[in-house]
């Protein structure tokens, strides 16, 4: 009879979910391996469009097959036919892009070495933050944030299955169970050994059993005595001699007993009270059965609530000189730069804001769109974007709560005036900071700026504050990666999705 | 389409004719018997048709609502009617059937493995993005999938309207199935009783030596054994069950030997002589010298390998052992599952179990699948003129085999004088006698020699086929031979090789083995139609069995002369020594297998 297996309904967990993810962390060394060079050549901002090609050499991919080259004769059958035999067909360039079997015969073996994976930009960027963090982000603040996480919290007698203490229900069992199989053992023992002392009276030669004056150790070996002597006297094989214990022994004996003896009995008191014992012993058997088992009372059940988990909360301030010296190609650069970091933010820290401000004569915080993408001009005092990043972190971010980072970018130029300023202001802020960033950029052949050296001095006694000079995009990504080290302890593995 | 009776048949006056004819034989009344028992009685499947779904209940009529032995779904319905037409009509010996019906994700899954429970590989993760991209890409997924196993296991897509559950039954449930249990090859070759325990112990051994040497060293072992593909499978067939009467034969045959066995001669042999056997034309190479399945080979040989891996080894030769029968038999398979379909359901529209829109959605979807691209196009180009382009277009296996079989019942039913001449074993043998000698046809042959013995003129015609010949290297190919008088032979012999599979295929078998000196497994490559092997790969995998081994190996390319051509070694340049060895005992044909 044919079997119909209807799988429709299975759920969608997938065998193939262990081979997908060995695949994937087969190649994940070489995406890693490429990824820093890829950053820096892609302009970092167009990668929206269509994600990266990386390049993943055929070893890691392929598993070598013998193969033959068709180096040979070729001969074959086609159909379709238009010729007459002797006609001839060419096989490379002509008029008719040739027989497709010498376009299949060239190309194996002379294939490129790699094999290409296609990332999305997410996905691209996850492999390049692998392992890099924040610095110094060690104020942990408990109240307010909606982070929460699952603790222990005792034990209950109610709750679901699978939340059981399988190991505090069964020690309770075992209390239990320790206590009741003694008190039953002595309980089943005394109403046996009554019994059989009705029987005695009727029969002279049954042994006596007097268990009170026998120590302790010796009973068992009493009862075997006993136990062999009845046997003897009845002249009965015992069918459970060698693995029987004390009372299976004494029940033995009992029942020996009761089968010769019981039909002589005549007296009525007698036989009442063996009856009113054998229906005893019953209750008793039964209830030292049930004395190892698992009862309701001592279900024990683990409890979970949900406690506020204390978190860091961190601020990023991003300020970005847009004043008319800087020039485009100088702005994109910095652009980079900070695109890389906020990407960065976004993919690592949830509980992370980022505050953008441009910073002219005057400056501004102004959204994201407009701080990559936005087009302002003028002339230049660097003083008011620290000014402006001073009066933002009193008004909305209080120093116990949060862990607060600034990130400057400019191309050093500044009104000379303003550096004293700048100095006294910069001091403030590095109080506040966790850590603070400045790039600039500046064609390195010029010689460096006095905001630069100003910095750099400051730099050199406070190492909150992290200096670079960047003139490419691709230095923009080395300073990033200088900045944030990858910490080889805790690289936590991002989800690869091609599917 | 009128539908008389909820009961009786309906049937249209075009098909009246053979509808009576077919009423009287027992198959027919089988069905009306089965059939008879549920409500809907002869029409459950035109019902299922007009719903779309093949998934209705089928109810029963009151008097058979216990009976254990009745089918339960539709599905099982339609398999019990197909059955008794393959069985009953078409006279097939089918193995019983295990129907998965799966999901599109399901589907593709059993896509990337061999078998259903092979153990987990890196390489199935990759095919399986890969499939499912592509499928992103075209949409297009099969029908079913067939393994061949006993009870014969096949997945069902669940989008299959019902008339393609039933088109696919009677494909892949009833005419691969035919195959897989009457086929010789498949017959010799395959154990498909047991491939299911073998790859469920398989699994089972590489995922506990995954926790006991770890998930490295066995993946590495994997790739090796998967690497050896082409490299690890037996042309001898496996050893089939002896009955009593041949192992008391074979036994005696034993004993009479132990009395013929030649011993080496000794001084005290009363005509022992002094004279030197000729040592050069001694075979003295390794005795298993010329067999195909490497990988068993060093599973057995290679000294230093650890039980497990042994073990591992020989599991994944005995699952590709399984699957050798399958790339045989590829046009032979197919093209009978073709005929099979095609004459089961025009029989089912002849006797009215499915109705004209069905028949149409059949035919169909049938017609595509036995379409043959032609290998030339034209294309109009810019200057008005009208060019011809040959393009790379293998021939549709299933078109190829469905014409073969359909022109054999042709030829066997109503042949003209060209396939007297042709075919005078088979021609016009008669309506009766057809599915039999389909059915002896699919029994006795592969693509080989299927192509050999039964493409007629008629489908060379059909298919246009044309020869060509030449060099890669040259600027022009030749057509050599075209569908014309003297050219059947010479394409049909053509054609023939090349199905033959092992010449398409690097023929590698052991060539020696040094096991007294360095141990270097030495390979032996023949050259075929001067097709040479692929320089890298060779010696990748060279490299692979090195590693896997720790001992030298080489390759060596050999004509037919048994001249050595070319050769290469791992490590490289290695100096390997051509052994000339003293076989102690020249009569003895055993195995050497150093444990």
């Amino acid at each position: 009879m044919t079997i119909i297996v209807d799988r429709r309904k299975e759920p969608r967990k997938s065998p193939f979910a262990s081979d997908r993810s060995r695949f994937l962390s087969r190649i994940r060394g070489a995406v890693k391996k490429t990824i820093s060079d890829k950053v820096a050549q892609s302009s970092i901002t167009d990668l929206d469009q269509g994600g990266v090609k990386v390049p993943i050499p055929k070893a890691i991919t392929q598993i070598p097959q013998i193969h033959l080259k068709n180096t040979g004769n070729f001969s074959r059958v086609f159909p379709g036919n238009l010729f007459e035999v002797g006609d001839t067909i060419p096989i490379k360039g002509g008029s008719g892009g040739g027989a497709g079997a010498g376009k299949q015969a060239s190309p194996d073996g002379e294939d490129s070495d790699d094999d290409f994976v296609w990332l999305s930009q997410d996905e691209f960027l996850k492999f390049f933050f692998e392992g890099r963090q924040l610095p110094n982000m060690n104020k942990l603040f408990a109240l307010g944030n909606n982070v929460t996480k699952r603790e222990r919290s005792g034990y209950t007698s109610k709750g679901p299955a699978h939340k059981l203490d399988m190991g505090l229900t069964d020690q309770k069992r075992r209390e239990d169970s320790l206590v009741l199989e003694r008190a039953n053992e002595r309980q089943v023992t005394k109403s046996l050994l009554e019994q059989y002392d009705i029987y005695q009276t009727y029969d002279n030669n049954l042994p006596n059993i007097k268990l009170k004056t026998v120590p302790k150790a010796l009973k068992p070996k009493a009862i075997y005595d006993i136990y062999k002597g009845v046997s003897e006297l009845f002249n009965v094989q015992n069918d459970i001699e060698g693995t029987e214990t004390t009372i299976e022994q004494l029940r033995w004996i009992v029942k020996a007993c009761e089968q010769r003896i019981l039909p002589k009995i005549e007296c009525e008191d007698d036989l009442k009270k063996i009856m009113m014992l054998k229906k005893r012993l019953d209750e008793q058997t039964k209830i030292g059965r049930q004395a190892s088992s698992i009862r309701e009372k001592h279900l024990t059940y683990k409890v979970e609530d949900e406690k506020p988990n204390p978190a860091a909360k961190a601020v990023m301030v991003c300020k970005m000189d847009v004043s008319a010296s800087m020039s485009q190609d100088d702005k994109n650069i910095a652009k980079t730069f900070f695109f890389v970091l906020y990407k960065f933010l976004l993919a690592n820290y949830d509980e992370t804001q980022v505050v953008f401000i441009t910073h002219t004569t005057t400056a501004e915080e102004v959204p994201e769109e407009e701080f990559f993408y936005g087009k302002r001009s003028g002339g230049t005092i660097v003083s008011s974007c620290l000014e402006k990043e001073l009066e933002i972190i009193k008004e909305r971010f209080p120093l116990d709560e949060w862990n607060i980072y600034s990130a400057q970018a400019s191309d050093g130029d500044n009104f000379s005036q303003d550096n004293a300023r700048v100095e006294q202001l910069m001091g403030e802020i590095l109080e506040m900071v966790q850590a603070s960033y400045f790039v600039e950029v500046k064609n390195p052949a010029s010689p460096p700026s006095e905001l630069y050296s100003l910095y750099k001095g400051i730099a050199a006694e406070n190492p909150k504050l992290n200096t670079a000079s960047i003139f490419s995009p691709k230095e923009a990504i080395n300073a990033f990666e200088n900045f944030f080290p990858v910490n080889p302890k805790q690289q936590s593995t991002p989800k690869l999705n091609l599917g | 389409m009128t539908v008389k009776n909820n009961t009786k048949p309906a049937t249209t006056s075009d098909y009246q004719e053979i509808y009576d004819k077919e009423s009287k034989q027992p198959y027919f009344k089988k069905i009306l018997d089965l059939l008879s028992k549920y409500e809907d009685g002869w029409n459950v499947f035109i019902k299922a048709h007009e719903l779309q779904r093949y998934d209705i209940p089928v109810p029963r009529k009151e008097e058979f609502q216990d009976d254990p032995y009745l089918p339960n779904s539709w599905m099982e319905l339609s398999d019990a009617v197909l059955s008794i037409i393959a069985k009953e009509k078409f006279k097939l010996n089918t193995a019983e059937n295990i129907i998965e019906i799966v999901r599109l994700d399901q589907m593709l899954d059993a896509y990337v493995r061999p078998i259903p429970g092979a153990p987990n590989h890196w390489t199935y993760g990759k095919k399986r993005i890969a499939e499912e991209k592509k499928y992103d890409y075209s949409k297009n997924i099969a029908y079913e999938i067939i393994i061949n196993t006993n009870p014969c296991l096949a997945y069902y897509m669940e989008n299959n309207s019902p008339t393609m559950q039933l088109l696919v039954n009677a494909h892949a449930s009833q005419g691969h199935n035919a195959v897989y249990t009457n086929n010789r090859y498949f017959k010799r070759y395959t154990h498909a009783s047991s491939i299911m325990a073998i790859n469920e112990r398989f699994r089972d051994t590489v995922e506990e030596c995954n926790v006991k040497y770890g998930h490295d060293e066995v993946e590495k072992l994997l790739d090796f054994c998967q690497a050896m593909a082409l490299m690890d499978t037996d042309d001898v067939p496996a050893k089939l069950k002896k009955t009593k009467a041949e192992m008391e034969a074979a036994r005696l045959d034993a004993e009479e030997a132990n009395y013929k066995v030649k011993r080496p001669k000794g001084i005290f042999d009363t005509n022992y002589s002094d004279d030197k056997t000729d040592d050069s034309k001694l075979d003295l190479s390794f005795p298993a010298k010329g067999k195909k399945n490497v990988l068993k080979f060093i599973a057995d040989n290679s000294p230093l390998l650890p039980e497990w891996k042994r073990d591992i080894m020989r599991m994944s030769s005995d699952v590709s052992q399984h699957f050798r029968p399958n790339r045989e038999t590829i046009v032979l398979n197919e093209g009978f599952a073709c005929q099979t379909h095609f004459e089961t359901m025009t029989l089912m529209f002849h006797i009215g179990l499915i109705n004209f829109p069905m028949y149409t959605e059949f035919r169909t979807s049938h017609d595509n699948v036995t379409k043959q691209q032609s290998g030339i196009t034209k294309i109009e180009l810019d200057d008005g003129t009208i060019e011809e382009k040959m393009l790379d277009v293998n021939l549709n296996v299933y078109a190829l085999g469905y014409a073969i079989f359909e022109d054999i019942k042709r030829i066997c039913i109503n042949p003209t004088e060209e396939d007297k001449r042709w075919f005078p074993q088979f021609a016009g043998i008669g309506e009766e006698e057809w599915m039999e000698f389909s059915v002896f046809v699919m029994e006795n042959n592969n693509d080989e020699t299927l192509i050999e013995q039964y493409l007629s003129p008629t489908v060379m015609r059909k298919f246009q086929l044309f020869a060509v010949e030449g060099k890669i290297s040259d600027e022009f190919l030749t057509v050599s031979a075209v569908h014309a008088d003297e050219g059947f032979e010479k394409i049909r012999k053509r054609l023939a090789i090349d199905h033959r599979i092992d010449d398409k295929l690097p023929a590698i078998s052991i060539g020696d083995y040094n096991h007294e000196s360095d141990r270097c497994l030495i390979l032996e490559h023949k050259l075929i139609n001067g097709n040479e092997l692929d320089k890298v790969t060779a010696s990748q995998i060279l490299e692979l069995i090195h590693s896997q081994t720790e001992f030298p190996c080489a390759i060596e390319t050999v004509n037919e002369d048994g001249e050595v051509l070319s050769s290469f070694t791992s490590p490289p340049n290695y100096n390997y020594k051509v052994n000339k060895r003293i076989k102690p005992y020249p009569h003895r044909n055993v195995d050497l297998r150093l444990r």
